[in-house]
């Protein structure tokens, strides 16, 4: 390509495909909407673009017409957020395993601010955000849980998106290595392979880490080895949601829940020799809360407001092993939760101090994989730490390779150049799993899919439009076109293994004629 | 000859200022904020405010260029977006690993694309002539990924013969303290056998796949530019004093056949140089096509106007050697231009 042809390409390529499908304009047109849509493959949604058509389609029979707009990912992200869109897919993949991460995140007024909303579909219903206000301080489980139910049926009745699918989180692996299994929020915990004995595993993955400080990455290829290398103060038992001890042994609050304790566990060191002790733990978190720390640097701390805004100061307690979180009001019933989130791994403040910004490609952490070398977008090497304090892992050296191509990632799988992959071609899984000596990994994922549907928008703040929209999906359909049936069609925004759904709580069938007679009732009712 | 090759090289710098305000500008009116890229679905209005000022775009776009413009003299070309690496040195690594693939694909093309090219030519419709034509239609027509995806079952999974991942200097040369990305070149300067073994088992799958393209054009232009040639007077003068054919072919109308096969083989180059984007993206090459292409696509601005830049060099100097190489070939090109 020469550079007049690649500059073009360039442009093209920034400007996305605005092409798309427009209306056919023939026929009794009622109605028009505009359908947005990314181009792109996310965890939650593999195939925008088939869910789009299928949408599309299933709104055309109910008499809508349906408008496809495809853009490339970073300026419909910046659409939607400013809410310039009717309709829009999109998809949230939760930072902790919480039913307040789902609801409050995508449905509460406080996320429906222009420009960096959440809360795509703008929904502001008054009742709904005293339900989930209520419920994150409800430290009782059944009462909170009672609650979420109430928000669910209120958000059911509005409809301001429709719940498309909850996707699984597939990977594969070569049968002489594991077992590794699939985890709810974190990545594959590679301490619990037993083979090869003190060998090494090639992970597959198709893009390289943006950085190792687990401050202020945000991206899963990088949060996966810093899963391995660092340790948080509590962590996920593996395969389930439940919190159990990592660095602190044990923890305790007052009674308002704006002072809390953690008891550390004795006798962690860094791989640099540093002791994990109350000092060193204030310090990973002061680092990240406090603008003027001089480590605070090298990125945006995005987690920390989002998930941590609330603590007003961490500080070593009564003795070298404790440490106390100040908040500012009542932490959340998910407080400890939050802190398993890779954001909040514990780096050496030595290594920090060595290496200022470059920490970020010089990991210094307490787990039990140690950072040997990053060749940038090539590959990631990490040895076992011997002396972690839960025990040497069996496997001695981990691999992280960048494979862009998923086709060849499959291939590299089958021929053994790689153990292990992920981010699989949906279309290539009945070839993985027909092969003997390839085990495919599948658990149920901490995302969702849905179809938002802007409230701030004509005709979308009829909330009859919105129902009649949520009675044309055929999500069955939707989900064999969309994701090749590996996923679960979604009644709510809440994953079933989060919130069970209560039986009262039924979700809308397909029925044509009935969204027809809402659409009908909404636009005869707009009529002068 | 020196002062022409020297003026050539001085047009470059009104041009490279021309390309970089052009792509700056492009750039810069991109839709699509970095900060809403990186920060993906934590971006909230104090993140995307604290990342515009630390990427430097709280800025106006003039300023912006102008700091680009001081960094490039100095050769310092800012830092990624993303990673926050020197976008120079990571920009080198990538552009090495490039040339390496580019190398060999472009060797293999030429030496198969002319000696088939002048055999079809000699031999218009024997099995030479229908092989040339053969490789020439699937090269410009059998789209490379699906060719390398091709290769990769066959010899690289099926029959396990040669490796299609893994050009890292982990796997190439263990234990080599490579301070380059040319992992062949410099495991051959080492003398480091092993590894310029391995090394050359990596480069063969993705190096067949990248020379199908380079391997037709030559082929092509070698056979067309043959034939042209064979059917003129001073073919016809030497044949009748009795040359050899051999010496008709290998002395007189090779040279004259070189200068065409040498223009398109100059602009196969600039192209293979400026990214193979499909190949390395196919074998998993740490290459300058694929950085480009993620740039473009994350809108990490340093990182794209960098490569633009880097590319506009190498056209620029591809081209000028290939004028060189003209001068060196013809020597009706020699004589001074002034009369």
């Amino acid at each position: 390509m020469r550079p007049i042809p690649l500059l073009l390409a360039l442009v093209l390529a920034a400007c996305g495909d605005k092409g798309g499908e427009g209306p056919s304009g023939a026929g009794s047109v009622e109605l028009e909407v505009v359908l947005s849509y990314g181009a792109v493959s996310r965890p939650y949604m593999p195939n925008m673009e088939e869910v789009a058509k299928q949408i599309a389609g299933d709104l055309e029979e109910a008499g809508l017409t349906v408008d496809l707009k495809k853009q490339e990912w970073g300026p419909y992200l910046q659409r939607v957020r400013n809410g310039e869109h009717q309709l829009a897919l999109l998809g949230w993949s939760a930072d902790i395993p919480d039913v307040d991460n789902f609801l409050y995140v995508l449905l509460d007024k406080t996320q429906a601010r222009l420009g960096d909303a959440n809360n795509i579909s703008f929904y502001t219903d008054e009742a709904v955000h005293l339900l989930l206000e209520e419920a994150r301080y409800t430290y009782d489980a059944a009462r909170r849980e009672a609650l979420y139910r109430r928000a669910q049926a209120k958000i059911l009745a509005d409809a301001p998106m429709v719940p498309l699918a909850f996707s699984d989180r597939i990977l594969a692996h070569r049968t002489s290595v594991g077992p590794i299994a699939m985890e709810l929020i974190t990545h594959p915990l590679l301490r619990l392979a037993t083979e090869p004995k003190d060998g090494r595993i090639v992970f597959g993955r198709s893009g390289d880490a943006v950085k190792l400080d687990p401050a202020v990455i945000t991206d899963g290829e990088s949060s996966n080895p810093v899963e391995q290398i660092f340790d948080t103060l509590v962590r996920y038992t593996p395969g389930t949601a439940t919190i159990e001890p990592g660095l602190a042994l044990s923890w305790t609050s007052n009674a308002e829940h704006t002072v809390w304790t953690f008891a550390l566990r004795p006798g962690v060191t860094f791989h640099d020799g540093t002791p994990c002790d109350a000092a060193a733990v204030a310090h990973a978190f002061e680092r990240q809360r406090d603008p003027a720390h001089k480590h605070h640097k090298g990125g945006e701390f995005a987690y920390w407001t989002d998930l941590l805004g609330y603590v007003e100061r961490v500080e070593p307690g009564a003795s070298a092993l404790e440490v106390v979180f100040r908040c500012s009001r009542p932490a959340p019933a998910f407080f400890v939760s939050t802190l398993a989130v890779f954001s909040f791994c514990i780096p050496s403040p030595t290594a920090l101090d060595k290496h200022g910004e470059a920490f970020s490609r010089n990991p210094v952490g307490t787990g039990p994989y140690k950072f040997v070398s990053w060749q940038s977008d090539v590959e990631i090497a990490l040895t076992r730490n011997d002396s972690w304090w839960g025990g040497a892992p069996a496997v001695k050296e981990i691999v992280y390779r960048k494979i862009p191509d998923a086709g060849t990632r499959t291939q590299a799988l089958k021929s053994g150049a790689v153990d292990v992959i992920d981010n699989i071609d949906l279309a290539t899984l009945p070839q993985l799993e027909s092969n003997a000596g390839i085990k495919v990994v599948r658990q149920p994922g901490m995302h969702v899919a849905y179809l938002a549907m802007n409230t701030r928008k004509k005709p979308f703040d009829d909330p009859r439009v919105r129902q009649a929209v949520a009675y044309a999906l055929d999500k069955r359909r939707i989900v064999k076109a969309g994701w090749e049936g590996q996923a679960q069609p979604a009644a709510t925004p809440v994953p079933p293994n989060l919130l069970a759904p209560s039986p009262d709580l039924k979700d809308r069938e397909r029925d044509l004629a009935r969204a027809r007679a809402l659409l009908s009732e909404a636009l005869g009712a707009k009529k002068p | 000859m020196l002062s022409y090759a020297l003026r050539r090289l001085l047009l470059v710098v009104p041009l490279l200022l021309a390309v970089s305000l052009l792509v700056f500008a492009l750039v810069s009116a991109f839709p699509g904020d970095p900060c809403l890229i990186k920060l993906g679905q934590h971006a909230n209005a104090t993140s995307v405010e604290r990342c515009h000022v630390e990427l430097g775009l709280d800025k106006p776009w003039l300023e912006r260029y102008g700091d680009f413009l001081a960094g490039a003299l100095r050769l310092d070309f800012g830092r990624d977006f993303f990673t926050s690496e020197d976008v120079g040195s990571v920009m080198a690594k990538k552009l090495h690993a490039t040339i390496e693939l580019a190398f060999f694909a472009l060797l293999l093309a030429w030496l198969l694309g002319t000696w088939l090219g002048t055999r079809s030519a000699l031999k218009p419709g024997g099995w030479s002539d229908f092989l040339g034509q053969l490789l020439a239609l699937g090269g410009t027509s059998i789209p490379v990924f699906w060719l390398g995806m091709l290769l990769i079952v066959l010899f690289g999974v099926k029959l396990e013969w040669l490796p299609f991942t893994g050009w890292t200097a982990g796997e190439i040369g263990p234990g080599v303290p490579y301070s380059s990305g040319f992992l062949f070149f410099e495991s051959l300067f080492r003398g480091e056998w092993a590894a310029v073994s391995s090394a050359l088992q990596h480069l063969v799958l993705p190096g067949v796949a990248l020379a199908t393209i380079p391997l037709a054009v030559i082929t092509r232009m070698t056979r067309s530019a043959m034939l042209e040639e064979l059917g003129k007077d001073y073919v016809t003068t030497a044949r009748a004093k009795g040359l050899p054919e051999r010496l008709v072919v290998g002395r007189h109308v090779r040279r004259n056949v070189l200068i065409p096969v040498v223009t398109i083989t100059g602009l196969q180059l600039g192209t293979l140089l400026s990214g193979a984007v499909l190949t390395e993206t196919v074998f998993s090459w740490p290459g300058m096509g694929t950085h480009l292409v993620q740039a473009a696509l994350q809108r990490n601005y340093p990182v794209i106007t960098a490569a633009m830049l880097l590319f506009t060099v190498i056209f620029v100097l591809v081209n000028l050697v290939v004028d060189v190489l003209y001068h060196l070939i013809d020597p009706r090109l020699r004589t001074p231009r002034a009369r």
